[in-house]
């Protein structure tokens, strides 16, 4: 049995306001960003459960979709910072069996004009390879990148018109820049028709501008809403992007000098004399490295990186310490992320993390030995998608543009718990389309187990990666209706193994990391 | 600007939320006012209530102590410029010149404002008298943030404002009755902020099917077993473990029942009339359920708004009153006991953008609806679209607090004098639109 979580005192929600009334100043939300209280340092930490400190465990739970004994075993041959840096070598990775199944073509049959139809497949292969990858890649720690960046540039992929070209921001803004310069991402996703569509900055020009895009911009992809910025800074920047739009015709970005606000602007401490329709471009680019590069844009993104690397509400002093290194770096994000993970907080933060549903769904496919199929690509992970919406975590499907939150009460609630126990039973008795099912003889070896607790603590070691709390395992153990000394023949493994799994999985070592 | 200058003359006799007045206030459930009961339409409605047996008594029932309350969020910013159109503002047409509903397009309300031509099943309302219209609402300093201003009105308080919990979660805290008889009902997937804290509550989509999938034989014992798993330490998701079960337990008794709405209430077949069903049939199931919310998405129109006969506005607008109009149909007599109110984070900008559409604005319109509504009538101060008139950033600024509308119902006609725990560091001010219960 691993020591018992232990550290600040920390409560769960509704310990808090037994604590604190109705004054307690732990502000909260979808705006949690925006939140200026203290506040306890872990909501979601689960005092008293005795989760596993195994550093490499701790590297597993937090920087992938969730531990193999593979990777296990790789994190232990290379050592915490050696498989860092393999990490953050993405191309020296092999991954070719993934790309296999991941290559999902983009249909072929509707060409990127978005007034004649959406198109469907554009979005279907984004989906795909998202879950895909996310499900199967070596490259895991590039793939929880991808899908941060993706989700702090979010994009609804249900939208009518931005839709049609989800797949291609996919591949021109989070996957080339994920571990690469945010300051290049910024100027990718400024330019991505899909982003122009969801934000209307299409439709912007100079005499009647619209100030969706650069009213977004600056609360949710560069300063933040605390970033100190006025209205005033907002609707200069909104002039300053005139003409930045996309060509319909051919689906492409497009600078159109005669759609551009010409004259003097403003915003923060950056002036631009603006004064050629032609120079726009130059104007908006320079606008956006100013940003990218302001103080209050590496406070934003170290505060969303440090929350989800190291808990729902991180040490002011990480996130300080995590901006100054990303100014340092002129926003470099791989040294950023060296920071973190070598810090303090990082390593004593075990338990502080509730797994969202689509780490649940990671952590859970993985966990249970699937490897990907032949079925998986023809389904295209359609159906797994499908699970993904219902438990509410399907990639691009958040429709507004602050993207899936990333602390633990978000998650929390009575229909998002049930979705979750439903779904784990559906997989843990391969009734998950395009996955099959779980090879449980093989998870709890051989010989096959011969008594009850036998059984228990096999499938729990496999599962969780480390053993539970004695009240937990007779908790498996009365779900059997056995002792654990009852002998169990070789049918037990397929009688009890499916729905043993999914308890395991429904529990606080899975659900808490 | 109105905002916290005034002192708190709220104090309407009557509505003070003494216990003592607990049971008076249960004899005169089902009374209604103005004949809600004989309206044409209406009569038939006893009939409809779910009287199966054993079903209205499945819950560990209690009465409850104020209305049921039904929240509707209609998330984005909704234009309240085009829901209820200041028709006879000289300021509103000419500055939307593709957008504006004309004169004779509006459902007239007064010589100000009408309604949107979609919102006809609740002009039906507003006639009855059981609709009441509150303009130029809103925060008053109001951030244009969509995610700063919601999540500030959800918890009830100013922006800066740090309150872990949310309003409707107070108002249980608060009051001297304390929990209600059944948990707060939230139908969708995330709990509401509004929900946020101690008091009970349950998020689902839909009670008839809120069950593990298991098989029958095997169900008590995994619940057991989750149950078992998430004891011996605490945390929140425990907590909410232990919560999911227990909701679980006691939507046990509504699993597979259908439901007809009554009085030939037709509901839009959307998520949001599928959502007010589900309130509906709790409400009518007499299970005690004291506060409801849901959500009206869809709302940020920077672009493609359409014009008064179709596009997106006339869509969303035609959902939002086809939706409540059936569920005051549907509920008939028992929306003597039901007050409904209507919130979004900010209005929209006075003038079309050039895409169609309007950028975020300040003031809004809220909807109050129910038997105890002094409806039929306009409330708050219209400050009129007159440049001089509209705030800093040339929007129509918001003189009446949203706090004082929802506080309004809290004192009123959720029986709950506590307004200074429900809104803390606020004193709303009276409107006059509910009755006291």
């Amino acid at each position: 049995m691993s020591e018992p979580v232990t550290g600040a005192p920390v409560v769960g929600r509704r310990q808090v306001l037994q604590v604190a009334g109705a004054a307690a100043v732990v502000a909260t939300g979808r705006t949690a960003l925006a939140a200026p209280a203290p506040a306890p340092a872990g909501v979601a930490r689960a005092k008293g459960l005795p989760l596993s400190r195994d550093p490499a465990l701790h590297v597993a739970r937090r920087l992938t979709f969730g531990p193999t004994p593979k990777l296990l075993a790789r994190i232990r041959e290379l050592g915490m910072s050696r498989w860092v840096e393999e990490q953050l070598d993405p191309d020296s990775i092999d991954d070719r069996t993934t790309d296999l199944y991941a290559a999902v073509p983009s249909v072929g049959d509707a060409p990127h004009v978005p007034f004649v139809r959406f198109d469907l497949g554009s979005l279907e292969a984004a989906r795909s390879r998202t879950v895909i990858r996310q499900l199967f890649s070596e490259k895991q720690l590039y793939e929880v990148m991808v899908e941060f960046w993706a989700n702090h540039f979010s994009i609804y992929g249900n939208h009518v018109l931005a839709g049609s070209y989800r797949n291609e921001d996919d591949l021109t803004v989070a996957r080339p820049h994920a571990l690469g310069s945010f300051r290049a991402m910024l100027h990718a996703s400024a330019r991505s028709p899909s982003m122009l569509f969801y934000l209307d900055q299409w439709l912007s020009d100079g005499k009647n501008p619209n100030e969706n895009y650069a009213r977004e911009l600056l609360e949710l992809h560069t300063l933040g809403v605390d970033g100190g910025y006025s209205e005033k800074d907002m609707s200069q920047a909104a002039l300053a992007l005139t003409g930045w739009t996309v060509d319909t015709g051919r689906g492409t970005f497009l600078y159109r000098p005669q759609s551009h606000y010409v004259g003097p602007l403003r915003v923060l401490g950056w002036r631009s004399a603006n004064s050629t329709p032609q120079g726009g471009l130059e104007v908006g680019a320079s606008l956006l490295d100013y940003l990218a590069r302001h103080a209050s844009t590496a406070r934003f993104v170290a505060t969303k990186l440090c929350r989800r690397f190291v808990s729902d509400r991180p040490p002011a002093s990480l996130v300080a310490s995590t901006a100054k290194v990303y100014l340092a770096s002129d926003t470099a994000i791989k040294p950023v992320l060296r920071h973190i993970f070598a810090s303090r907080a990082f390593r004593d933060s075990v338990g502080l993390k509730y797994r969202r549903p689509m780490e649940l769904v990671g952590y859970s496919v993985r966990a249970l030995g699937f490897e990907p199929r032949p079925q998986l690509a023809y389904d295209k992970a359609r159906t797994l998608n499908n699970h993904l919406e219902t438990l509410g975590q399907a990639p691009f499907n958040w429709p507004p543009p602050d993207g899936y939150p990333d602390v633990a009460e978000d998650w929390l609630s009575t229909a998002a718990n049930l979705a979750r126990w439903n779904f784990l039973q559906q997989l843990s008795r391969g009734q998950i389309g395009g996955l099959g099912a779980p090879d449980y003889a093989a998870l709890v070896g051989t010989p096959a187990p011969a008594t009850a607790g036998d059984l228990v603590d096999r499938l729990v070691s496999r599962l969780t990666f480390q053993q539970v709390a004695a009240a937990h395992r007779a908790a498996l153990l009365r779900y059997l209706e056995l002792s654990a000394e009852a002998k169990v023949d070789a049918n037990a493994v397929r009688t009890h193994a499916p729905a043993l799994a999914a308890l395991i999985l429904s529990s606080p070592y899975v659900g808490v990391r | 600007m109105t905002k916290t200058t005034s002192p708190a003359d709220i104090g309407v006799p009557g509505g003070c939320g003494c216990p003592a007045e607990g049971a008076e206030s249960a004899d005169r459930r089902g009374i209604t006012r103005r004949g809600l009961l004989a309206a044409a339409g209406l009569a038939g409605a006893a009939t409809a209530l779910d009287l199966t047996p054993g079903r209205r008594y499945a819950f560990a029932a209690g009465a409850p102590v104020g209305d049921t309350l039904l929240c509707v969020f209609l998330r984005g910013g909704m234009d309240g410029l085009s829901a209820v159109p200041p028709i006879g503002d000289p300021g509103y047409a000419a500055r939307r010149p593709t957008i504006a509903v004309s004169e004779s397009e509006a459902l007239r309300l007064d010589r100000t404002f009408g309604f949107h031509p979609r919102m006809a099943p609740l002009k039906e309302v507003w006639d009855r008298k059981d609709l009441a219209v509150i303009v130029a609402a809103g925060d008053p300093d109001g951030t244009r943030s969509h995610f700063e201003a919601e999540d500030a009105m959800e918890r009830g308080v100013a922006g800066g404002d740090s309150v872990f919990t949310g309003w409707i979660d107070r108002h249980f805290t608060s009051r001297a009755e304390g929990q209600p008889p059944f948990p707060s009902v939230a139908i969708g997937y995330r709990l509401p902020t509004s929900f946020r804290g101690p008091a009970q509550d349950i998020v689902m989509r839909s009670a008839s099917d809120f069950r593990l999938n298991v098989p029958e034989a095997s169900e008590a014992r995994v619940e057991r077993a989750l149950g078992d798993l998430h004891s011996g330490f605490t945390s929140s998701s425990g907590t909410q473990a232990k919560e999911t079960l227990r909701a679980i337990r006691l939507l046990a008794s509504r699993r597979g029942v259908t439901y007809e709405p009554a009085n030939g209430a037709t509901y839009p077949a959307s998520e949001f009339g599928r959502a007010l069903q589900e309130i509906a049939q709790l409400i009518k199931a007499r299970v005690g359920l004291e506060a409801a919310t849901l959500d009206l998405n869809g709302w940020d129109m920077h672009s493609a708004m359409g014009t008064p006969d179709s596009g997106l506005m006339a869509d969303h607008l035609e959902d939002f009153a086809g939706g409540l109009g059936a569920f005051y149909t549907d509920l008939g007599p028992l929306m003597a006991t039901t007050t409904v109110v209507t919130m979004s984070e900010f209005g929209r900008t006075v003038a079309e953008n050039g895409s169609n559409g309007t950028d975020h604005g300040h003031g809004n319109v809220m909807f109050a609806m129910g038997g105890g509504i002094r409806g039929g009538k306009i409330y708050g101060q219209w400050p009129t679209l007159e440049k001089a008139e509209l705030d800093k950033q040339g929007d129509l600024r918001a003189t009446t607090d949203y706090r004082d509308v929802l506080a309004e119902i809290v004192r009123q006609r959720m029986r709950n004098g506590r307004l200074s725990e429900v809104f803390p560091r606020y004193r709303p001010r009276a409107l006059g639109f509910a009755e006291p219960r």
